[in-house]
C-alpha cells in the first residue's frame, strides 16, 4: 500500500497541497485528475521524495527510504531520462541500479514501439521520448509507476496503443498512479477516479461504483466541480440582453 | 477461442455492460457454440484497452446468467443450451424493444398509435423482403 | 593510459575530456609557476654582481620572489568549484534527470558524479601547489646560501 497521510506542501504562501490523504493498493490503475495547478504533479512529487513536505508518505507502513524507493518509479512530461545518453545506454544504467529491473519488458516494449535504441535520447522526437520514459518507468520492475502525464504530444493511436500494452503486460499486484487531462479516454483504462482541486482531494470513486450508478467519468468530474452544462447559454444571454438594452 | 476482433469500437452504457451484450448476442447468433473458450480476463483487458476488473465484472454477470463457466485457473468457457439461446435472444430483444419504447414514450407517443405503427412497419418490411425474394 | 583512468561523471558528460582538461589547467598553471625559480636565480645573480661592483642592494625575499606564482592554483580550485555547480546543473539541463539521479537507491550516487573530478582536481592542484611551494622555497635558500658564500669570499 502506497499511503498519503495529510500531506502538506506551500510553495511561499501558496498551499499546493492541503491535506491530501490518498491510498493506492496493488493492482489499481488510479487516474488523477484536476486543473493545472491543482496539485497533481506536487502530489507525486512529495511522494516520491523529490520535494519536502508536512504529514507522511508510507510505503506498507514503512516511510519512504533508500531502502524502498526502489519500489517507486516515476515518468514525467518533463523527462527523467539523460539526454545525451541514448536508449540502450538507459537500460544499462537502470540495470545496473535497479536490481528488479525488467528487461524482457524493456526489449519487448522497445520493440513493439520501433524506439531507436542508439539514438541520444535528446535526439528522439517528442512521443518517443515520452514512449522512452514510460517505458523506463515500466521497466524499473516498482510496484507502484507514477507518471505525470506521460502521454503530452502522443498521438491518439499511439496513446491507445499504450493503454492495451499496458493492461496486457502488468501484473496483477503492480499499481499505477496516472495524472491526465484525457479524462474520456483513459475511463475504461483505470479503476479508480481522484480529483483533486486547490491542493485538496475533491472525490475519490471506484469506476465500478460509478458504472453501477450509470454515471460516466466526465459526468462525475463535472458534477464534483459544480460544472453547469448551461453557462456558456447563459452568458451568451447576458451578453446578448446588454445590446438590446443599449438599443 | 471466441474472437473479440469484431468488438463494436463504439457503444451505448458501461463497457462492462457492452461486452456482455457482445457475448451474449454471439450466443443467441450461434456464432458463439457451447464449449467455445473464452479468452482471458487479461487478454480481453489487453486487447480492448479496457480494466481487468471491467472485464471481470462483465466476466461475473455471464456466469450468473448462466452463459459462463470458469474452470481450473484462468479458463472460461461458454456455455451454450438451446434454453440458454432462447433466453438470449429473449433478452436482446427485450433490451432493444425497451429502449425503443421509452425513445417513442419520451417523444409523446400513445400505446395504441405506437402499436399501429409497429404493424403497418412490421407488414411494410415484411413485403419488401417478399419482393426480393421473388 | 589516458583511455583506463576513468572518474565518474554525470551520465552523459565525458569524464575523459573533464580529467584532462584539469590536467592541462594544472600543466599551464604549472608552467607559469615556473617563473619564481627563474626570477628567485636571476634575483640572487644580481646581488652576486652588486655585491662584485660594490654597490648597494637588498636581498630578495622569499614571498617577493614567489610573488604571484603559485596564484595559479588557487585559480584551478576555483575552476574546480564552477565545475562542480556545472556538473549538478548538467543533470537539469535538457531534462530533469535529476528526478532520477535523486531517486535512485545509493544516495550518494549523484554526489559522487559531480564532485569526483572537483574534489580530484583541487587536491591535485593544493598538493602541487604545496609540493611546489616547499621546492621554490628550498630553491630560494639555495641559491641564498650559494650567493652569501660567493659574497663572503670576495
Amino acid at each position: 500500500m502506497l499511503e498519503l497521510k495529510d500531506v502538506k506542501k506551500s510553495y511561499g504562501w501558496k498551499r499546493a497541497l492541503d491535506g491530501v490523504s490518498l491510498t493506492v493498493a496493488p493492482g489499481e490503475i488510479v487516474g488523477l485528475f484536476g486543473e493545472n495547478g491543482a496539485g497533481k504533479t506536487t502530489l507525486m512529487k512529495c511522494a516520491l521524495g523529490l520535494l519536502g513536505f508536512g504529514g507522511k508518505v508510507t510505503l506498507d507502513g514503512e516511510p519512504v527510504t533508500r531502502r524502498n524507493i526502489a519500489r517507486l518509479s516515476f515518468a514525467t512530461c518533463e523527462h527523467s531520462f539523460f539526454p545525451n545518453l541514448p536508449a540502450e545506454s538507459h537500460r544499462d544504467f537502470y540495470r545496473a541500479h535497479f536490481p528488479k529491473w525488467r528487461d524482457k519488458r524493456y526489449t519487448a516494449l522497445t520493440e513493439f514501439f520501433d524506439l531507436p535504441r542508439h539514438t541520444a535520447a535528446g535526439r528522439l522526437s517528442t512521443g518517443q521520448q515520452n514512449q522512452l520514459e514510460v517505458i523506463l518507468a515500466l521497466c524499473q520492475g516498482a510496484d507502484y509507476i507514477l507518471m505525470d502525464e506521460p502521454f503530452a504530444g502522443n498521438d491518439v493511436f499511439n496513446r491507445e496503443d499504450f493503454y492495451k500494452v499496458f493492461l496486457g503486460i502488468l501484473e496483477p499486484e503492480e499499481a499505477v498512479l496516472i495524472s491526465t487531462h484525457l479524462i474520456a479516454e483513459v475511463e475504461n483504462f483505470i479503476s479508480r477516479a481522484v480529483l483533486i482541486r486547490g491542493g485538496k482531494i475533491l472525490g475519490d470513486t471506484r469506476v465500478s461504483d460509478l458504472e453501477d450508478r450509470g454515471e460516466t467519468l466526465l459526468g462525475y468530474v463535472k458534477s464534483s466541480y459544480g460544472y453547469r452544462p448551461g453557462r456558456v447559454a447563459d452568458a451568451l444571454d447576458r451578453l446578448s440582453g446588454e445590446e438590446d438594452g443599449q438599443k | 477461442m471466441v474472437s473479440f476482433s469484431d468488438f463494436p469500437a463504439e457503444g451505448e452504457g458501461p463497457i462492462y455492460l457492452r461486452i456482455v451484450r457482445f457475448i451474449r448476442s454471439g450466443v443467441a447468433s450461434g456464432r458463439i457454440a457451447d464449449g467455445d473458450e473464452l479468452p482471458s480476463r487479461r487478454v480481453v483487458s489487453a486487447l480492448l484497452g479496457v480494466n481487468p476488473n471491467t472485464v471481470q465484472k462483465a466476466y461475473r454477470l455471464l456466469e450468473e446468467e448462466g452463459l459462463m463457466i470458469s474452470r481450473s485457473g484462468a479458463k472460461s468457457f461458454a456455455r451454450v443450451t438451446p434454453e440458454l439461446r432462447e433466453a438470449a435472444r429473449e433478452k436482446i430483444q427485450r433490451e432493444e424493444l425497451s429502449a425503443l419504447v421509452s425513445a417513442l414514450r419520451r417523444g409523446g407517443m400513445e400505446k395504441d398509435a405506437a402499436l399501429a405503427l409497429i404493424s403497418r412497419l412490421w407488414d411494410e418490411d415484411a413485403s419488401i423482403t417478399e419482393g426480393e425474394e421473388e | 593510459m589516458r583511455g583506463k583512468l576513468k572518474l565518474p561523471v554525470p551520465p552523459g558528460r565525458d569524464s575523459g575530456m573533464q580529467l584532462t582538461n584539469t590536467a592541462l589547467a594544472l600543466g599551464a598553471v604549472f608552467l607559469w609557476s615556473l617563473g619564481a625559480p627563474l626570477d628567485m636565480h636571476r634575483s640572487w645573480q644580481a646581488v652576486v654582481r652588486a655585491a662584485e661592483l660594490g654597490t648597494r642592494y637588498t636581498e630578495p625575499t622569499l614571498s617577493g620572489t614567489l610573488g604571484t606564482a603559485l596564484y595559479g592554483f588557487a585559480g584551478v580550485a576555483l575552476g574546480m568549484a564552477v565545475l562542480a555547480i556545472r556538473n549538478y546543473l548538467s543533470l537539469r539541463e535538457g531534462s530533469r534527470a535529476d528526478y532520477l539521479a535523486r531517486r535512485l537507491p545509493n544516495r550518494w550516487e549523484r554526489h559522487i558524479w559531480c564532485l569526483a573530478v572537483p574534489i580530484v582536481g583541487a587536491l591535485a592542484s593544493a598538493i602541487l601547489a604545496a609540493a611546489l611551494y616547499f621546492l621554490y622555497r628550498g630553491y630560494f635558500f639555495y641559491c641564498r646560501d650559494a650567493a652569501r658564500a660567493v659574497i663572503a669570499s670576495l
